[in-house]
C-alpha cells in the first residue's frame, strides 16, 4: 500500500471531518476552510476518481439538498482508506522525527 | 446574441452562473452522473453570490472553468504537439530520401496547379466584364434580332430614334445613353497628329448611367453642347503633356475643332465597350444629318437604365412588334424582320454573340472548353499524385506496421496520411503560383488581354484558388489514406505485400486514364491543326498572295460624279500598271472574306416569285484577272465591250447550278423589284465570300466600278521601290488621303483567329497533359524497377539478355497505351467532330490521326523510360543479388 500524496491526504480528511455529510460541494467548502486554499473543482473529481479506484472511498446516494435538485452522491472513507491515512501520518511523523519545531534555528 | 442578451435579464434576477462558462464546460468535457461538474460548481456558486456579492462569484466561476478546462486539455496539447513535430520530421524526410519520387511528384502536381490557376485567373476575368458598374443589374442593351432572306442575323445597334420612342412611351426606363462609331480618325493639337481608334459619339446620360469617371468637368453637361469632346486622361497627356486640357481645341481629321469638356478615366480592361474619347451626340448631328433622318441605320448602340422596380419581362413583351411597328418603311425595303432582343449588361461579353457588334467579346462555350481542359489537367496531376504516393507508401509499410504496433490508431494513420499529402499539396501549391507569377505575362496569348498582375490578388480569386487546394489535397490523399490505414501490421512485419491486385489494377487503372487523357488531348491537337492547314491551304479559292489592297475614300469618289469616278479609275490604274512590278489593278466594292450581305434576284426563265439570295459585287474590269480567277464558260469583263459597264455580269459555278439554266450566257438576271437587269456574260470558278464556316454562296459580280477599295497584284523583286512608286502616283491622284495598304492574305488568315488561339491552347493543354503523364510513367517505371532488380538479377544469371529484359518493361507500357488509345479515340474522334462540324469545308478524321497520336504517346512514354529500363538491364547481377 502506497501512501497517500498531500492533496489526497487532504480530500481524504475533509471527507473525515464532514462525517456522513461529505459531497463534493461541502467537501470543495471543508478544504478551502482547512486549507484556506479554493481548489479547482475539476482537480477535486480527479483525485476523487483516483482514489474510489484504489477503494479507499466509497460511494452512497444520498438525498438531494434541495427540492428540485438530483441524488447527491455522498463519500465514506473505507477501511483501507483509514489505513492508507494511518500510514501517511506514520510517514509523517516518522520522516519529521528529531527535527526541531523551528528549523533555521540550527542553521 | 439573442440568447446571450435574454440570458443577462434573467440571471440579474436570479443566481444562475455565466451561461457561457457553463457552454465551455458543456463543448469540452463528457458529462458525467457522478461528477456532474456543472452542478457542483453552480451549488457552490450559489454560496458565494450569497456571501460575497455576485462580481466575486462570476469571477470566481470564470476561474474554475478555465483551469479545469487547461488542464484537462493540456496534456493533449503537449501529445499531439509532440505527435505533429514527428509526423512532420518523418514527412520531410521522406520528402528528402526519396527524391526522385519527390521531385517528379511536386513537378507533375505544381504544374497541374499553376496551369489551372491560369485559366481560373482568366476565367474569372472573363466573369468580371461589366460588373464593376454600380447600375450593372438595372442596364441593358437594346440589340435587334432577326432574319434577312435564308440567313439569321443580330445586331447590337438600333437606330438612334429608339432613343426618343422609349423615352415617351415607356415610364420604366430612367435613361438612355447611345453610342455611335465616327467616322473620324485622327486627332490633332499642333504637330501632334495620331490616328485614334477609340473614339464614340455619346450621350451626356453616359455619365448617370455607366460609372464613368470625370477627372475634371461637369457630368451634368460635359457632352450637351455641339463639338464638344471628353477625353480620357491617357490621351489628353498625349496631345497636351502638362497643360490643362481642359477648355483647349482639338482638331479632328483636320476639319473639325471641338472644345475639350471634360477629362474621364479610360473604362476599366473588363467593360466590353472600349474608349478613349467620347464626342457629344449633338456633334454628329452637325456633321451628318442624312443617318439621323433615314431610319435604316442602324447604327446607334443603345444602352437603357431602368428604374430600381422594373420588370425586364414585361418590358419586353411589350416591345414585341416593336420594329415591325416602328420601321416597317425600311424593314420591307432591305427584305429583313427585326424583333426586340434585351440585353443584360453583364451578360453582353460573354452570352451575346451576335452577327453585328462591337468586337472583342468571348463566346462563352470558349470559357467552357478551357475549363474543362483545366479540369482534365488538374485530374492528370491529382493521378500521378496518388499514384506514387501509394507507390511510396507502400516502400513505408515497415513504418506502418511499427507504428501500429506501437498502438496508433487508425484515424492516426489517416491523419497523418491526410497531414503528409496536405504538406505535399501546400509546397506543390506554393512552387505553382510562383510558376503562376512567372507565367502571368504569357497568359496574353491565351487571353488577348494585357492583365494587370494585381488582379492575381482578387479577393474571390484567392478564395477559389484555396478552394482547389483544398480539393485537390482532399481528393489526392482520400485514397493513399485508406489504402495505408488498410495495412495488415502482422502481414507488413512479415513482409508479404499487402493490397495485393486490387491495388495493382487501380494504379494501372490510373495511369491508363492519363494516357487516355493525353492522346485525347493530342487527337484534338492534331485535328485542330489539321483543319487550320486546310484552312490556309484552302484560301478562299483564289490566289491571295501577292495582293495588297487600299480603301478607296467614297466621300472623295461621291463628290468625282459618276464619270469623273471612270475616268479617275481608268488613269491611275493606267499610271499604276506601268510601274514595275505592279501586276494587275481593280477596284471593287466588297473584299473577299469581308461584309456580306444577301441580295434577293431574279432569274430569267423563273417564275416571277422564285428568287435567289446571291452575293452581289460591284468591280472593274479586271477584277477576275488581278484574283486569278478562271473563267470556265463566256468570257470576262474587257474594255473592249463598253457595254458591259453596268449591264453584264459574271455568275459563279454555283448560282450557275442553283438557276439551272442549261445554256447561262446571254440569259438575263433582274433585281427582285425588277428596276435593274443585267446579262449574263460568263461563269467563272467557285471562290469562297466567307470564311470556310459557310457554303460556297451563290456569287453574282456586276461591272460597276464605284468602289470602296483598290486591289493591286505586285511581282517585285523590290518591293519597297514598287511602294514608294504607288504611293507617289497615288498622292498626286489622291491628295486628300494617305495611301494605306494591307496584305489581303493577312486578312484572310485573321478570319480564323479564334481557331489559331484555340489551336494554341489545346496545344499547351496537350503539352502540359503530356509532360504531367510521362513524370508519373516516369515514377512508376522507376518503382517497378527497383521492386524488380532481383529478378533481374536472377533473369540475367540465367541467360536473358538485356534486350529480352528491356521489353519486359516495355511491354508493359505498350499494353497501356493500346487500352489507353482504345478509348481515347471515340472520345478524341467525337470531340474533333464536333468542333469541325461548324465548318462547311473541313478534314477528315481518318485512322492516321489516331496512329499517329497512339505512336507520339507510346514514343514519349517510352523515351521517358529509356533511360531508366536501360541502367536495370545493363546491371550487374553480381551487385544485384550480393545480399542475397
Amino acid at each position: 500500500m502506497r501512501s497517500l500524496t498531500v492533496f489526497e491526504e487532504t480530500v481524504m480528511l475533509a471527507i473525515y471531518r464532514l462525517k456522513g455529510n461529505a459531497y463534493s460541494v461541502t467537501i470543495h467548502g471543508e478544504i478551502m476552510k482547512m486549507t484556506g486554499e479554493d481548489v479547482i473543482v475539476g482537480t477535486l473529481f480527479n483525485t476523487l476518481k483516483q482514489l474510489g479506484r484504489k477503494g479507499y472511498l466509497n460511494k452512497e446516494k444520498g438525498r438531494p439538498v434541495s427540492e428540485k435538485g438530483k441524488d447527491i452522491v455522498i463519500y465514506r472513507i473505507t477501511g483501507d482508506g483509514y489505513r492508507a491515512l494511518e500510514k501517511t501520518r506514520d510517514l509523517h511523523n516518522k520522516i519529521w522525527d528529531n527535527i526541531p519545531d523551528v528549523l533555521y534555528k540550527e542553521t | 446574441m439573442y440568447f446571450i442578451k435574454k440570458h443577462k435579464a434573467e440571471r440579474t434576477m436570479s443566481n444562475k452562473p455565466p451561461f457561457i462558462a457553463n457552454l465551455i464546460i458543456r463543448l469540452f468535457s463528457r458529462f458525467d452522473e457522478e461528477f456532474d461538474l456543472i452542478r457542483t460548481l453552480s451549488d457552490i456558486y450559489k454560496e458565494r453570490l450569497m456571501d460575497h456579492g455576485r462580481l466575486n462569484a462570476d469571477i470566481w466561476y470564470w476561474k474554475q472553468v478555465l483551469h479545469s478546462l487547461l488542464r484537462n486539455r493540456i496534456f493533449n496539447i503537449i501529445w499531439s504537439m509532440k505527435m505533429l513535430k514527428n509526423y512532420l520530421k518523418i514527412a520531410f524526410r521522406n520528402i528528402k530520401r526519396y527524391k526522385t519520387y519527390s521531385i517528379v511528384n511536386l513537378t507533375g502536381l505544381s504544374l497541374g496547379i499553376a496551369s489551372s490557376l491560369l485559366i481560373l485567373a482568366y476565367v474569372n476575368f472573363e466573369f468580371s466584364f461589366d460588373e464593376y458598374h454600380g447600375n450593372k443589374d438595372r442596364i441593358y442593351r437594346f440589340a435587334a434580332t432577326g432574319t434577312q432572306g435564308i440567313n439569321h442575323y443580330s445586331i447590337a445597334s438600333v437606330h438612334s430614334s429608339v432613343k426618343d420612342y422609349l423615352e415617351l412611351n415607356f415610364p420604366e426606363v430612367e435613361d438612355i445613353v447611345r453610342f455611335a462609331k465616327p467616322w473620324l480618325e485622327t486627332f490633332s493639337n499642333g504637330d501632334k497628329k495620331f490616328k485614334e481608334d477609340g473614339l464614340y459619339y455619346a450621350d451626356n446620360s453616359v455619365f448617370n448611367i455607366f460609372d464613368l469617371e470625370l477627372l475634371s468637368g461637369d457630368p451634368n453637361n460635359a457632352l450637351t453642347l455641339p463639338y464638344t469632346v471628353v477625353l480620357s486622361a491617357e490621351l489628353a497627356e498625349k496631345y497636351f503633356g502638362d497643360e490643362n486640357p481642359l477648355g483647349k481645341i482639338i482638331k479632328c481629321d483636320d476639319e473639325y475643332e471641338f472644345t475639350i469638356t471634360g477629362i474621364m478615366v479610360k473604362p476599366p480592361v473588363n467593360s466590353h465597350l472600349q474608349y478613349d474619347a467620347l464626342i457629344s451626340m449633338e456633334s454628329m448631328k452637325k456633321i451628318f444629318e442624312h443617318p439621323f433622318e433615314y431610319r435604316g441605320h442602324f447604327d446607334w448602340f443603345t444602352y437603357i437604365l431602368m428604374r430600381e422596380d422594373h420588370n425586364i419581362d414585361e418590358f419586353e413583351s411589350k416591345l414585341s412588334g416593336f420594329f415591325d411597328q416602328q420601321y416597317s418603311d425600311v424593314l420591307v425595303s432591305t427584305g429583313r424582320n427585326l424583333s426586340v432582343l434585351i440585353q443584360p449588361l453583364t451578360s453582353i461579353h460573354l452570352y451575346s454573340n451576335l452577327t453585328y457588334d462591337n468586337p472583342g467579346n468571348t463566346n462563352i462555350t470558349y470559357i467552357y472548353g478551357l475549363i474543362t481542359s483545366a479540369v482534365f489537367i488538374l485530374l492528370i496531376a491529382i493521378f500521378n499524385y496518388v499514384n506514387l504516393s501509394t507507390v511510396r507508401w507502400t516502400k513505408r509499410t515497415k513504418e506502418i506496421g511499427m507504428r501500429k504496433v506501437l498502438g496508433a490508431f487508425k484515424e492516426q494513420l489517416i491523419l497523418q496520411c491526410f497531414g503528409e499529402s496536405a504538406l505535399n499539396t501546400l509546397i506543390a501549391f506554393i512552387i505553382g503560383i510562383i510558376l503562376v507569377v512567372l507565367t502571368f505575362p504569357y497568359l496574353y496569348f491565351i487571353s488577348g488581354y494585357n492583365l494587370d498582375i494585381g488582379f492575381l490578388t482578387t479577393r474571390s480569386l484567392i478564395l477559389q484558388a484555396l478552394m482547389i487546394l483544398g480539393i485537390i489535397s482532399f481528393t489526392a490523399s482520400v485514397y493513399t489514406a485508406f489504402f495505408v490505414s488498410g495495412f495488415r501490421p502482422i502481414k507488413i512485419i512479415k513482409g508479404i505485400n499487402t493490397g495485393g491486385k486490387n491495388i495493382s489494377f487501380s494504379r494501372n487503372a490510373l495511369v491508363v486514364l492519363q494516357f487516355l487523357i493525353s492522346i485525347s488531348l493530342i487527337i484534338v491537337t492534331i485535328g485542330v491543326f489539321g483543319q487550320i492547314d486546310f484552312l490556309k491551304q484552302t484560301g478562299l479559292g483564289f490566289n491571295d498572295k501577292q495582293l495588297i489592297y487600299s480603301p478607296v475614300y467614297t466621300d472623295y469618289m461621291g463628290d468625282l460624279g459618276n464619270e469623273k469616278v471612270d475616268i479617275w479609275i481608268s488613269s491611275i490604274k493606267q499610271e499604276l500598271l506601268l510601274l514595275e512590278g505592279v501586276e494587275e489593278v481593280s477596284f471593287t466594292t466588297t473584299l473577299p472574306g469581308g461584309y456580306y450581305a444577301l441580295s434577293k434576284l431574279n432569274p430569267e426563265g423563273l417564275s416571277e416569285q422564285k428568287t435567289i439570295n446571291a452575293v452581289l459585287y460591284d468591280v472593274s474590269d479586271d477584277y477576275l484577272k488581278t484574283l486569278e480567277i478562271e473563267i470556265i464558260e463566256g468570257r470576262r469583263f474587257t474594255k473592249e465591250f463598253p457595254a458591259d459597264r453596268d449591264n453584264s455580269v459574271i455568275i459563279n459555278e454555283t448560282a450557275a447550278k442553283m438557276i439551272g439554266w442549261e445554256e447561262p450566257i446571254g440569259k438575263k438576271i433582274k433585281t427582285e423589284n425588277g428596276d435593274k437587269s443585267w446579262t449574263v456574260v460568263g461563269i467563272m470558278k467557285d471562290i469562297h465570300c466567307r470564311s470556310l464556316h459557310h457554303k460556297i454562296d451563290p456569287l453574282v459580280i456586276t461591272n460597276f466600278p464605284h468602289s470602296h477599295y483598290m486591289m493591286l497584284r505586285i511581282k517585285s523583286e523590290n518591293f519597297e521601290n514598287t511602294l514608294a512608286g504607288i504611293e507617289s502616283i497615288w498622292d498626286r491622284m489622291e491628295p486628300n488621303h494617305p495611301f494605306e495598304y494591307s496584305f489581303l492574305e493577312d486578312r484572310i488568315s485573321s478570319m480564323y483567329n479564334s481557331e489559331e488561339k484555340a489551336g494554341k491552347i489545346v496545344q499547351i493543354f496537350a503539352i502540359l497533359a503530356i509532360i504531367i503523364s510521362s513524370l508519373g510513367i516516369f515514377g512508376f517505371v522507376s518503382y517497378m524497377i527497383e521492386q524488380r532488380t532481383k529478378e533481374i538479377g536472377i533473369r540475367k544469371t540465367f541467360g536473358a539478355t538485356e534486350m529480352s529484359i528491356a521489353c519486359i518493361f516495355v511491354k508493359n507500357l505498350a499494353v497501356w497505351i493500346v487500352i489507353a488509345s482504345v478509348f481515347a479515340i471515340p472520345i478524341g474522334y467525337f470531340i474533333v467532330n464536333r468542333w469541325l462540324e461548324s465548318y462547311a469545308y473541313r478534314i477528315n478524321v481518318g485512322w492516321e490521326i489516331f496512329l499517329l497520336s497512339g505512336l507520339s504517346a507510346f514514343m514519349l512514354a517510352l523515351v521517358t523510360i529509356l533511360f531508366q529500363t536501360i541502367k536495370a538491364a545493363c546491371a550487374k547481377p553480381v551487385e544485384t543479388l550480393r545480399y542475397e
